[in-house]
Protein backbone atom coordinates (compact mmCIF):
# COMPACT_ATOMS: atom_id res chain seq x y z
CA UNK A 1 0.00 0.00 0.00
CA UNK A 2 2.78 2.42 0.65
CA UNK A 3 3.53 5.73 -0.94
CA UNK A 4 4.30 6.46 2.83
CA UNK A 5 7.86 4.83 3.58
CA UNK A 6 11.15 6.21 4.25
CA UNK A 7 9.28 8.86 6.08
CA UNK A 8 11.36 12.17 7.52
CA UNK A 9 9.07 12.01 10.37
CA UNK A 10 5.87 10.07 11.72
CA UNK A 11 2.55 11.16 9.68
CA UNK A 12 -0.31 11.66 10.90
CA UNK A 13 -3.56 11.00 8.48
CA UNK A 14 -6.69 12.85 8.66
CA UNK A 15 -9.72 10.92 6.34
CA UNK A 16 -12.45 13.02 5.84
CA UNK A 17 -15.44 14.12 3.30
CA UNK A 18 -16.65 17.68 2.53
CA UNK A 19 -20.18 16.42 3.39
CA UNK A 20 -18.92 14.73 6.64
CA UNK A 21 -20.16 16.87 9.64
CA UNK A 22 -18.27 15.08 12.31
CA UNK A 23 -14.95 15.92 10.01
CA UNK A 24 -15.59 19.52 10.01
CA UNK A 25 -15.70 19.08 14.40
CA UNK A 26 -12.25 17.23 14.16
CA UNK A 27 -10.70 19.57 11.64
CA UNK A 28 -10.01 22.63 13.96
CA UNK A 29 -8.61 19.75 16.95
CA UNK A 30 -6.09 18.54 13.85
CA UNK A 31 -5.44 22.38 13.25
CA UNK A 32 -3.51 22.18 16.71
CA UNK A 33 -2.60 18.98 16.32
CA UNK A 34 -0.46 19.85 13.33
CA UNK A 35 1.10 23.41 15.03
CA UNK A 36 1.94 22.03 18.47
CA UNK A 37 3.91 18.98 16.78
CA UNK A 38 5.33 20.11 14.15
CA UNK A 39 8.34 19.43 14.50
CA UNK A 40 7.57 15.51 15.59
CA UNK A 41 4.77 14.41 13.17
CA UNK A 42 3.41 15.38 9.91
CA UNK A 43 -0.28 15.83 8.95
CA UNK A 44 -1.85 14.48 5.89
CA UNK A 45 -5.81 15.32 4.87
CA UNK A 46 -6.87 12.98 2.85
CA UNK A 47 -10.20 14.03 1.30
CA UNK A 48 -11.77 10.53 0.40
CA UNK A 49 -13.59 11.16 -2.49
CA UNK A 50 -10.46 12.72 -4.11
CA UNK A 51 -8.02 9.98 -3.04
CA UNK A 52 -10.34 6.96 -3.14
CA UNK A 53 -6.96 4.74 -3.78
CA UNK A 54 -5.63 6.23 -0.45
CA UNK A 55 -8.43 5.34 1.78
CA UNK A 56 -9.47 2.24 0.25
CA UNK A 57 -5.58 0.85 0.61
CA UNK A 58 -6.36 1.57 4.50
CA UNK A 59 -9.38 -0.39 4.52
CA UNK A 60 -11.21 2.99 5.52
CA UNK A 61 -15.07 2.68 6.64
CA UNK A 62 -15.80 5.47 8.50
CA UNK A 63 -14.93 8.80 8.43
CA UNK A 64 -13.29 10.76 9.96
CA UNK A 65 -10.63 8.58 10.79
CA UNK A 66 -7.34 9.16 11.88
CA UNK A 67 -4.40 6.89 11.02
CA UNK A 68 -0.41 7.71 12.64
CA UNK A 69 2.40 6.33 10.41
CA UNK A 70 5.27 5.85 12.14
CA UNK A 71 8.58 6.66 10.40
CA UNK A 72 8.35 2.56 8.31
CA UNK A 73 5.46 3.81 7.06
CA UNK A 74 3.86 1.13 9.57
CA UNK A 75 0.35 1.72 11.25
CA UNK A 76 0.99 2.47 15.05
CA UNK A 77 -1.96 4.02 15.85
CA UNK A 78 -5.82 4.19 14.36
CA UNK A 79 -9.00 6.06 15.45
CA UNK A 80 -12.56 6.75 14.01
CA UNK A 81 -14.67 9.49 15.53
CA UNK A 82 -13.77 12.11 17.42
CA UNK A 83 -11.32 12.75 19.59
CA UNK A 84 -9.71 15.89 21.85
CA UNK A 85 -5.97 17.33 20.46
CA UNK A 86 -4.68 16.15 24.39
CA UNK A 87 -5.25 12.59 22.90
CA UNK A 88 -3.50 12.83 19.71
CA UNK A 89 -0.78 14.35 20.90
CA UNK A 90 -0.47 11.89 23.79
CA UNK A 91 0.08 9.26 20.85
CA UNK A 92 2.66 10.92 18.84
CA UNK A 93 4.18 11.06 21.71
CA UNK A 94 4.26 7.63 22.51
CA UNK A 95 5.86 7.49 19.43
CA UNK A 96 8.82 9.52 19.84
CA UNK B 1 -7.25 33.24 37.45
CA UNK B 2 -9.44 34.15 34.21
CA UNK B 3 -12.87 35.06 35.75
CA UNK B 4 -16.19 34.92 33.68
CA UNK B 5 -19.69 35.86 34.75
CA UNK B 6 -21.19 33.11 32.24
CA UNK B 7 -19.41 30.01 31.44
CA UNK B 8 -21.49 27.55 28.56
CA UNK B 9 -20.60 24.12 28.38
CA UNK B 10 -21.93 22.68 24.81
CA UNK B 11 -22.06 24.11 21.11
CA UNK B 12 -25.42 22.31 20.53
CA UNK B 13 -28.64 24.21 19.40
CA UNK B 14 -29.40 25.00 23.39
CA UNK B 15 -25.59 26.26 23.78
CA UNK B 16 -25.20 28.82 20.90
CA UNK B 17 -28.94 29.88 22.08
CA UNK B 18 -27.25 30.61 25.21
CA UNK B 19 -24.57 32.35 23.90
CA UNK B 20 -26.83 34.66 21.59
CA UNK B 21 -28.85 36.03 24.69
CA UNK B 22 -25.90 35.41 27.44
CA UNK B 23 -23.94 37.93 25.13
CA UNK B 24 -26.72 40.07 23.98
CA UNK B 25 -27.47 41.06 28.08
CA UNK B 26 -23.58 41.59 28.60
CA UNK B 27 -22.78 38.63 30.66
CA UNK B 28 -19.27 38.18 27.97
CA UNK B 29 -20.23 34.48 28.15
CA UNK B 30 -17.34 31.84 27.07
CA UNK B 31 -18.52 28.80 25.69
CA UNK B 32 -16.46 25.74 25.33
CA UNK B 33 -17.86 23.61 22.59
CA UNK B 34 -16.56 19.84 23.08
CA UNK B 35 -14.90 17.33 21.13
CA UNK B 36 -18.47 17.45 18.70
CA UNK B 37 -18.48 21.53 17.48
CA UNK B 38 -21.81 22.30 16.82
CA UNK B 39 -23.78 19.00 18.55
CA UNK B 40 -25.92 15.85 17.36
CA UNK B 41 -27.09 18.05 14.14
CA UNK B 42 -23.66 17.70 12.40
CA UNK B 43 -24.52 13.97 12.25
CA UNK B 44 -27.66 14.17 10.01
CA UNK B 45 -28.58 15.86 6.72
CA UNK B 46 -31.44 17.53 6.24
CA UNK B 47 -33.28 19.54 8.97
CA UNK B 48 -36.75 20.54 8.03
CA UNK B 49 -38.87 21.12 11.02
CA UNK B 50 -36.49 23.83 12.65
CA UNK B 51 -38.66 27.54 12.46
CA UNK B 52 -37.38 29.83 9.87
CA UNK B 53 -36.14 27.76 7.36
CA UNK B 54 -38.85 27.37 4.60
CA UNK B 55 -36.81 25.14 2.92
CA UNK B 56 -35.34 23.10 5.41
CA UNK B 57 -31.19 23.31 5.91
CA UNK B 58 -28.76 21.35 6.21
CA UNK B 59 -27.89 20.08 10.08
CA UNK B 60 -23.89 21.77 9.74
CA UNK B 61 -25.02 24.59 7.76
CA UNK B 62 -27.78 25.47 10.94
CA UNK B 63 -25.15 25.02 13.14
CA UNK B 64 -22.64 27.12 11.51
CA UNK B 65 -25.41 29.75 11.52
CA UNK B 66 -25.97 29.83 15.18
CA UNK B 67 -22.40 29.51 15.78
CA UNK B 68 -21.63 32.88 13.48
CA UNK B 69 -25.00 34.44 15.41
CA UNK B 70 -23.69 33.91 18.91
CA UNK B 71 -20.28 35.16 18.40
CA UNK B 72 -21.87 38.42 16.43
CA UNK B 73 -22.88 39.82 19.55
CA UNK B 74 -19.49 39.07 21.45
CA UNK B 75 -19.26 34.97 22.65
CA UNK B 76 -16.11 33.86 23.26
CA UNK B 77 -15.84 29.80 21.76
CA UNK B 78 -13.08 27.94 22.41
CA UNK B 79 -12.83 24.05 21.29
CA UNK B 80 -12.16 22.47 24.18
CA UNK B 81 -13.75 19.83 26.78
CA UNK B 82 -14.80 20.71 29.87
CA UNK B 83 -13.75 18.14 32.23
CA UNK B 84 -14.54 19.00 35.63
CA UNK B 85 -16.18 21.48 37.97
CA UNK B 86 -16.06 22.26 41.40
CA UNK B 87 -19.35 23.32 42.46
CA UNK B 88 -18.44 23.84 45.93
CA UNK B 89 -16.40 26.93 45.39
CA UNK B 90 -17.73 30.39 44.53
CA UNK B 91 -16.99 31.41 41.77
CA UNK B 92 -17.33 27.74 40.06
CA UNK B 93 -13.90 26.26 39.47
CA UNK B 94 -14.15 25.09 35.73
CA UNK B 95 -11.18 22.97 34.02
CA UNK B 96 -11.12 22.14 30.68
CA UNK B 97 -9.25 19.22 28.38
CA UNK B 98 -6.30 21.11 27.58
CA UNK B 99 -5.32 22.24 31.17
CA UNK B 100 -6.83 25.84 31.47
CA UNK B 101 -8.74 26.53 34.66
CA UNK B 102 -10.97 29.61 34.98
CA UNK B 103 -13.40 30.80 37.35
CA UNK B 104 -16.95 31.61 36.69
CA UNK B 105 -19.80 32.61 38.82
CA UNK B 106 -22.57 30.87 36.98
CA UNK B 107 -22.64 27.80 34.47
CA UNK B 108 -25.00 27.24 31.63
CA UNK B 109 -24.94 23.31 31.07
CA UNK B 110 -25.97 22.35 27.54
CA UNK B 111 -23.65 18.94 27.34
CA UNK B 112 -26.86 17.31 25.00
CA UNK B 113 -26.46 13.79 24.67
CA UNK B 114 -24.69 10.76 22.84
CA UNK B 115 -25.69 7.79 20.70
CA UNK B 116 -26.23 4.80 22.58
CA UNK B 117 -24.81 1.57 22.41
CA UNK B 118 -25.84 -1.79 22.51
CA UNK B 119 -22.96 -3.32 24.63
CA UNK B 120 -21.57 -6.51 22.50
CA UNK B 121 -18.21 -6.82 22.78
CA UNK B 122 -17.98 -7.39 18.68
CA UNK B 123 -19.40 -3.72 18.54
CA UNK B 124 -16.90 -1.76 19.83
CA UNK B 125 -14.43 -4.15 17.91
CA UNK B 126 -15.81 -3.29 14.44
CA UNK B 127 -16.78 0.51 15.55
CA UNK B 128 -15.04 2.26 12.32
CA UNK B 129 -14.63 -1.25 10.48
CA UNK B 130 -18.86 -1.51 10.05
CA UNK B 131 -20.34 -0.45 13.05
CA UNK B 132 -21.13 3.82 13.00
CA UNK B 133 -23.96 5.38 14.70
CA UNK B 134 -24.09 7.93 11.60
CA UNK B 135 -25.33 6.86 8.19
CA UNK B 136 -24.25 10.45 6.13
CA UNK B 137 -20.95 10.15 7.65
CA UNK B 138 -20.55 6.39 7.14
CA UNK B 139 -23.61 5.39 4.58
CA UNK B 140 -21.20 6.42 1.91
CA UNK B 141 -19.07 3.04 2.14
CA UNK B 142 -22.06 0.64 1.94
CA UNK B 143 -23.04 1.93 -1.64
CA UNK B 144 -24.64 -1.09 -3.35
CA UNK B 145 -23.84 -3.05 -0.38
CA UNK B 146 -26.16 -4.56 2.27
CA UNK B 147 -26.55 -3.27 5.70
CA UNK B 148 -28.33 -3.36 9.11
CA UNK B 149 -30.29 -0.47 11.12
CA UNK B 150 -30.90 -1.25 14.57
CA UNK B 151 -33.67 0.64 16.15
CA UNK B 152 -37.19 1.74 16.30
CA UNK B 153 -37.39 5.34 16.72
CA UNK B 154 -37.15 8.28 14.67
CA UNK B 155 -33.73 8.37 14.52
CA UNK B 156 -33.36 4.67 13.35
CA UNK B 157 -35.79 5.24 10.34
CA UNK B 158 -34.30 8.58 9.74
CA UNK B 159 -31.09 6.17 8.91
CA UNK B 160 -33.28 3.29 7.23
CA UNK B 161 -34.25 6.12 4.73
CA UNK B 162 -30.69 7.58 4.05
CA UNK B 163 -29.00 4.73 3.62
CA UNK B 164 -31.59 3.01 1.48
CA UNK B 165 -30.98 5.68 -1.38
CA UNK B 166 -27.33 4.36 -1.43
CA UNK B 167 -27.29 0.74 -0.17
CA UNK B 168 -28.55 -2.14 -1.92
CA UNK B 169 -31.11 -3.63 1.10
CA UNK B 170 -31.37 -2.46 4.55
CA UNK B 171 -32.50 -4.66 7.27
CA UNK B 172 -33.94 -2.33 9.79
CA UNK B 173 -33.77 -4.66 13.47
CA UNK B 174 -37.07 -3.57 15.76
CA UNK B 175 -37.34 -5.37 19.05
CA UNK B 176 -40.98 -4.66 19.57
CA UNK B 177 -43.58 -5.45 17.57
CA UNK B 178 -44.21 -1.75 16.58
CA UNK B 179 -42.00 1.36 15.85
CA UNK B 180 -41.84 3.63 18.37
CA UNK B 181 -41.29 6.16 15.92
CA UNK B 182 -43.90 9.21 14.91
CA UNK B 183 -46.40 8.77 12.54
CA UNK B 184 -44.87 10.99 9.91
CA UNK B 185 -41.30 8.79 10.33
CA UNK B 186 -43.22 5.82 9.81
CA UNK B 187 -45.35 6.62 6.76
CA UNK B 188 -41.86 7.32 4.86
CA UNK B 189 -40.94 3.91 4.77
CA UNK B 190 -43.96 3.38 2.41
CA UNK B 191 -42.83 4.45 0.03
CA UNK B 192 -38.83 2.60 0.03
CA UNK B 193 -38.75 -0.87 -1.21
CA UNK B 194 -35.59 -1.66 -0.40
CA UNK B 195 -35.98 -1.32 3.45
CA UNK B 196 -37.21 -4.60 4.93
CA UNK B 197 -38.43 -4.12 8.49
CA UNK B 198 -38.20 -7.25 11.19
CA UNK B 199 -40.13 -6.75 14.09
CA UNK B 200 -39.52 -8.66 17.33
CA UNK B 201 -35.81 -9.00 16.26
CA UNK B 202 -32.48 -8.25 17.82
CA UNK B 203 -29.18 -7.93 17.06
CA UNK B 204 -27.34 -10.99 18.96
CA UNK B 205 -23.86 -10.88 17.52
CA UNK B 206 -21.67 -8.99 14.69
CA UNK B 207 -19.39 -11.09 12.33
CA UNK B 208 -16.76 -9.91 11.09
CA UNK B 209 -13.39 -10.42 10.28
CA UNK B 210 -9.57 -8.65 9.69
CA UNK B 211 -11.76 -6.61 6.92
CA UNK B 212 -14.06 -5.37 9.30
CA UNK B 213 -17.90 -6.57 9.36
CA UNK B 214 -19.21 -9.53 7.29
CA UNK B 215 -22.36 -10.58 8.67
CA UNK B 216 -24.94 -10.22 11.58
CA UNK B 217 -26.50 -12.75 13.55
CA UNK B 218 -30.00 -11.93 14.00
CA UNK B 219 -32.10 -13.16 16.93
CA UNK B 220 -36.49 -13.00 16.39
CA UNK B 221 -38.20 -13.85 19.85
CA UNK B 222 -41.83 -14.64 18.70
CA UNK B 223 -40.48 -17.38 16.40
CA UNK B 224 -37.43 -18.25 18.93
CA UNK B 225 -35.02 -18.62 15.32
CA UNK B 226 -31.43 -17.20 15.31
CA UNK B 227 -30.29 -16.42 11.97
CA UNK B 228 -27.58 -14.47 9.86
CA UNK B 229 -27.42 -12.27 7.39
CA UNK B 230 -24.87 -11.14 5.65
CA UNK B 231 -24.59 -7.69 5.07
CA UNK B 232 -21.36 -5.42 5.45
CA UNK B 233 -22.60 -2.30 7.97
CA UNK B 234 -24.00 -2.25 10.92
CA UNK B 235 -25.99 1.14 12.10
CA UNK B 236 -26.93 1.12 15.65
CA UNK B 237 -29.60 4.02 16.26
CA UNK B 238 -31.32 2.53 19.71
CA UNK B 239 -31.44 6.13 21.16
CA UNK B 240 -29.43 8.27 23.60
CA UNK B 241 -27.97 9.49 26.57
CA UNK B 242 -27.29 12.15 28.48
CA UNK B 243 -24.06 13.80 28.78
CA UNK B 244 -24.01 14.19 32.40
CA UNK B 245 -21.15 11.97 33.56
CA UNK B 246 -19.11 14.95 34.79
CA UNK B 247 -21.73 16.28 37.23
CA UNK B 248 -23.53 13.12 38.72
CA UNK B 249 -21.63 13.73 41.98
CA UNK B 250 -22.84 17.54 42.35
CA UNK B 251 -26.37 17.59 39.99
CA UNK B 252 -29.32 15.96 41.20
CA UNK B 253 -30.29 13.54 38.16
CA UNK B 254 -33.28 11.81 37.36
CA UNK B 255 -33.21 7.59 36.96
CA UNK B 256 -31.90 7.99 33.93
CA UNK B 257 -29.13 10.33 34.28
CA UNK B 258 -30.76 13.60 32.89
CA UNK B 259 -30.55 16.75 34.64
CA UNK B 260 -33.52 17.57 36.52
CA UNK B 261 -34.28 21.47 36.55
CA UNK B 262 -37.16 23.26 38.35
CA UNK B 263 -40.09 22.76 36.16
CA UNK B 264 -40.64 26.16 33.78
CA UNK B 265 -37.12 27.46 34.62
CA UNK B 266 -33.36 26.24 33.76
CA UNK B 267 -32.40 26.09 37.23
CA UNK B 268 -30.73 23.07 38.67
CA UNK B 269 -30.32 22.13 41.95
CA UNK B 270 -27.50 24.16 42.64
CA UNK B 271 -28.11 28.48 42.52
CA UNK B 272 -26.37 29.63 39.95
CA UNK B 273 -26.19 26.51 37.50
CA UNK B 274 -28.74 26.00 34.67
CA UNK B 275 -28.97 23.07 32.56
CA UNK B 276 -30.75 23.05 28.98
CA UNK B 277 -31.38 21.14 25.69
CA UNK B 278 -31.28 17.37 25.58
CA UNK B 279 -29.33 17.05 28.84
CA UNK B 280 -31.90 17.98 30.65
CA UNK B 281 -35.25 16.88 28.29
CA UNK B 282 -36.25 13.08 28.08
CA UNK B 283 -39.33 13.91 26.39
CA UNK B 284 -38.81 16.16 23.42
CA UNK B 285 -35.17 16.23 22.21
CA UNK B 286 -35.82 18.14 19.51
CA UNK B 287 -33.53 21.07 17.99
CA UNK B 288 -36.20 24.21 18.84
CA UNK B 289 -37.22 22.65 22.20
CA UNK B 290 -32.74 22.77 22.92
CA UNK B 291 -32.85 26.72 21.78
CA UNK B 292 -35.47 27.47 23.79
CA UNK B 293 -34.34 26.26 26.78
CA UNK B 294 -31.08 27.60 25.92
CA UNK B 295 -32.78 31.10 25.59
CA UNK B 296 -34.31 30.50 29.15
CA UNK B 297 -31.24 29.21 30.88
CA UNK B 298 -29.54 32.65 30.02
CA UNK B 299 -32.40 34.83 31.01
CA UNK B 300 -32.28 32.69 34.45
CA UNK B 301 -28.48 33.13 34.72
CA UNK B 302 -29.13 37.02 34.27
CA UNK B 303 -31.67 37.31 36.80
CA UNK B 304 -29.48 35.64 39.51
CA UNK B 305 -26.73 37.76 38.97
CA UNK B 306 -28.53 40.87 38.71
CA UNK B 307 -30.75 39.72 41.76
CA UNK B 308 -28.51 37.82 44.05
CA UNK B 309 -26.80 39.79 46.82
CA UNK B 310 -23.46 38.47 49.04
CA UNK B 311 -23.57 38.95 52.62
CA UNK B 312 -21.17 37.23 54.81
CA UNK B 313 -19.72 35.32 52.33
CA UNK B 314 -22.93 33.76 51.25
CA UNK B 315 -24.71 33.98 48.04
CA UNK B 316 -28.15 34.41 48.52
CA UNK B 317 -31.02 35.24 45.83
CA UNK B 318 -32.55 37.96 47.81
CA UNK B 319 -36.19 38.11 46.10
CA UNK B 320 -38.97 35.44 47.05
CA UNK B 321 -38.76 33.47 44.38
CA UNK B 322 -41.98 31.11 44.75
CA UNK B 323 -40.33 28.60 42.76
CA UNK B 324 -37.68 27.87 44.99
CA UNK B 325 -37.11 27.43 49.01
CA UNK B 326 -36.09 30.00 51.40
CA UNK B 327 -33.75 29.12 53.38
CA UNK B 328 -32.12 31.13 56.40
CA UNK B 329 -28.28 30.94 56.40
CA UNK B 330 -26.20 33.39 59.10
CA UNK B 331 -29.87 35.54 59.78
CA UNK B 332 -29.95 36.02 55.40
CA UNK B 333 -33.20 34.54 53.57
CA UNK B 334 -31.39 32.72 50.78
CA UNK B 335 -33.19 31.07 48.02
CA UNK B 336 -32.20 27.36 48.09
CA UNK B 337 -33.22 25.40 45.05
CA UNK B 338 -35.05 22.19 46.09
CA UNK B 339 -36.08 20.04 42.99
CA UNK B 340 -38.77 17.26 44.15
CA UNK B 341 -38.26 13.89 43.78
C1 LIG C 1 -29.31 11.82 13.45
C2 LIG C 1 -30.11 12.86 14.18
C3 LIG C 1 -31.05 13.62 13.50
C4 LIG C 1 -31.80 14.60 14.17
N1 LIG C 1 -32.69 15.34 13.44
C5 LIG C 1 -33.38 16.32 14.06
C6 LIG C 1 -34.27 17.15 13.32
O1 LIG C 1 -34.44 16.98 12.10
N2 LIG C 1 -34.92 18.14 13.98
C7 LIG C 1 -34.76 18.35 15.32
O2 LIG C 1 -35.35 19.29 15.86
N3 LIG C 1 -33.93 17.58 16.04
C8 LIG C 1 -33.24 16.57 15.45
N4 LIG C 1 -32.40 15.78 16.19
C9 LIG C 1 -32.28 16.03 17.64
C10 LIG C 1 -31.39 17.24 17.89
O3 LIG C 1 -30.16 17.01 17.26
C11 LIG C 1 -31.17 17.45 19.38
O4 LIG C 1 -32.40 17.58 20.03
C12 LIG C 1 -30.36 18.71 19.64
O5 LIG C 1 -29.14 18.66 18.92
C13 LIG C 1 -30.07 18.88 21.12
O6 LIG C 1 -29.30 20.02 21.27
P1 LIG C 1 -28.37 20.29 22.53
O7 LIG C 1 -27.80 21.63 22.34
O8 LIG C 1 -29.13 20.02 23.77
O9 LIG C 1 -27.24 19.17 22.51
P2 LIG C 1 -26.30 18.51 21.39
O10 LIG C 1 -26.70 18.87 20.04
O11 LIG C 1 -26.24 17.07 21.78
O12 LIG C 1 -24.89 19.19 21.71
C14 LIG C 1 -24.17 18.90 22.87
C15 LIG C 1 -22.90 19.70 22.86
O13 LIG C 1 -22.23 19.54 24.11
C16 LIG C 1 -20.85 19.36 23.89
N5 LIG C 1 -20.30 18.69 25.07
C17 LIG C 1 -20.64 17.50 25.63
N6 LIG C 1 -19.87 17.26 26.71
C18 LIG C 1 -19.05 18.33 26.85
C19 LIG C 1 -18.02 18.68 27.78
N7 LIG C 1 -17.69 17.89 28.80
N8 LIG C 1 -17.37 19.86 27.62
C20 LIG C 1 -17.69 20.71 26.58
N9 LIG C 1 -18.67 20.42 25.68
C21 LIG C 1 -19.32 19.24 25.82
C22 LIG C 1 -20.76 18.59 22.60
O14 LIG C 1 -19.48 18.77 21.99
C23 LIG C 1 -21.88 19.25 21.80
O15 LIG C 1 -21.38 20.40 21.19
C24 LIG C 1 -31.62 14.80 15.56
C25 LIG C 1 -30.68 14.03 16.25
C26 LIG C 1 -29.92 13.07 15.58
C27 LIG C 1 -28.90 12.27 16.34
Amino acid sequence: MNIFNNLEKPVLLQFSATWCGPCRALTPVIDQVEIKMTEHADVKRIDIDKQAQIASDFSIRAVPTLVLLDKNGEIFWRHTGLISEKDIIQQIENLK
Amino acid sequence: MEKRKCLIIGSGPAGYTAAIYASRSGLNPVLFAGLQIGGQLITTGEVDNFPGYADGVRGIQMMEDLKQQSERFGTEIRNSEVIHIDFNERPFKVTTGSGERLLSETIIIATGASAKWLGLASEAQYYGAGVSACATCDGYFYKDKDVVVVGGGDTAIEEATFLSHLVRKVYLLVRKDTFKASKIMQDRLAHIDNVDVLFNTELSEILGDDHGVNGAKIYNKKRDKEETLVVQGIFIAIGHTPNTKIFEADLSLDNNGYIKTIPGSAKTNIPGVFACGDVQDSEYRQAVTAAGSGCMAAMDAERYLSSRLQKNGIFCVESNINISTVITKNGINCIENYIND
